[in-house]
């Protein structure tokens, strides 16, 4: 069943196991952890980190930026998670998923590189 | 070279992957390895894409990512983030 809503709790480890329904955010080790949004319990997993998902926190509901594409899972979801609503999104092509993944790998080497200094 | 920092019993290393503490009793790990504790029972071949990124490592390489084939040196209390998923 597709979740339209996930709720949140913040905790410092991820537990073994988790419920459906709620993001766990732990803010010590840098990521979020929820079940997918379409009911298939796969884990999905965030890291909060410069090149990977940014937190948002309004004092009563999260959000995650940018979307969550699962195309590596079987349900190919993609969806959004806005002020504690899951907002469902379009299937990506092959392609657009391809080029997205090498952005996202010379984004990280590049970033890593930079702070690393000369 | 320092030496890595150990925990009372001797010759184990603490990590957290994903948020959860594992138990290492080696100074390095794979990419492959990494996977595995994250994501149990998760084939690695095929259109499945993994993203490593990590922080509080050694002294020599304290942060960084890692691709498929890559093995690091570890230290109690590096954390290393796993996923399947995209950004988009
Ligand atoms: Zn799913």
């Amino acid at each position: 069943m597709k979740l339209t809503r996930i709720s949140h709790v913040f905790v410092e480890e991820i537990p073994a196991s988790i419920d459906p329904g709620v993001v766990y955010v732990s803010i010590e080790y840098g990521t979020a952890v929820h079940s997918c949004c379409c009911g298939c319990g796969n884990e999905v997993v965030t890291p909060l980190t410069p090149v990977d998902w940014r937190l948002i926190y309004d004092g009563e509901t999260i959000s995650l930026d940018p979307s969550v594409g699962n195309w590596s899972l079987e349900c190919r979801s993609h969806y959004w998670i806005r002020r504690g609503e899951v907002v469902w999104a379009r299937a990506w092509s092959e392609e657009e998923i391809e080029e997205n993944r090498a952005d996202d790998r010379a984004l990280k080497a590049r970033f890593f590189r930079s702070k690393r200094g000369p | 070279m320092s030496k890595p920092h150990r925990d009372c019993d001797d010759d184990t290393i603490t990590i957290i992957i994903n948020g959860r503490k594992h138990q290492l009793s080696k100074h390095e790990v794979s990419f492959a390895e990494i996977v595995s504790l994250a994501f149990p029972g998760q084939s690695q071949g095929g259109n499945i894409c993994f993203t490593i990124v990590f922080k509080r490592g050694p002294a020599d390489q304290p942060e960084g990512t890692l691709v498929e084939g890559d093995i690091v040196k570890i230290r109690d209390g590096m954390v290393f983030n796993v996923t399947r998923t995209d950004k988009s």
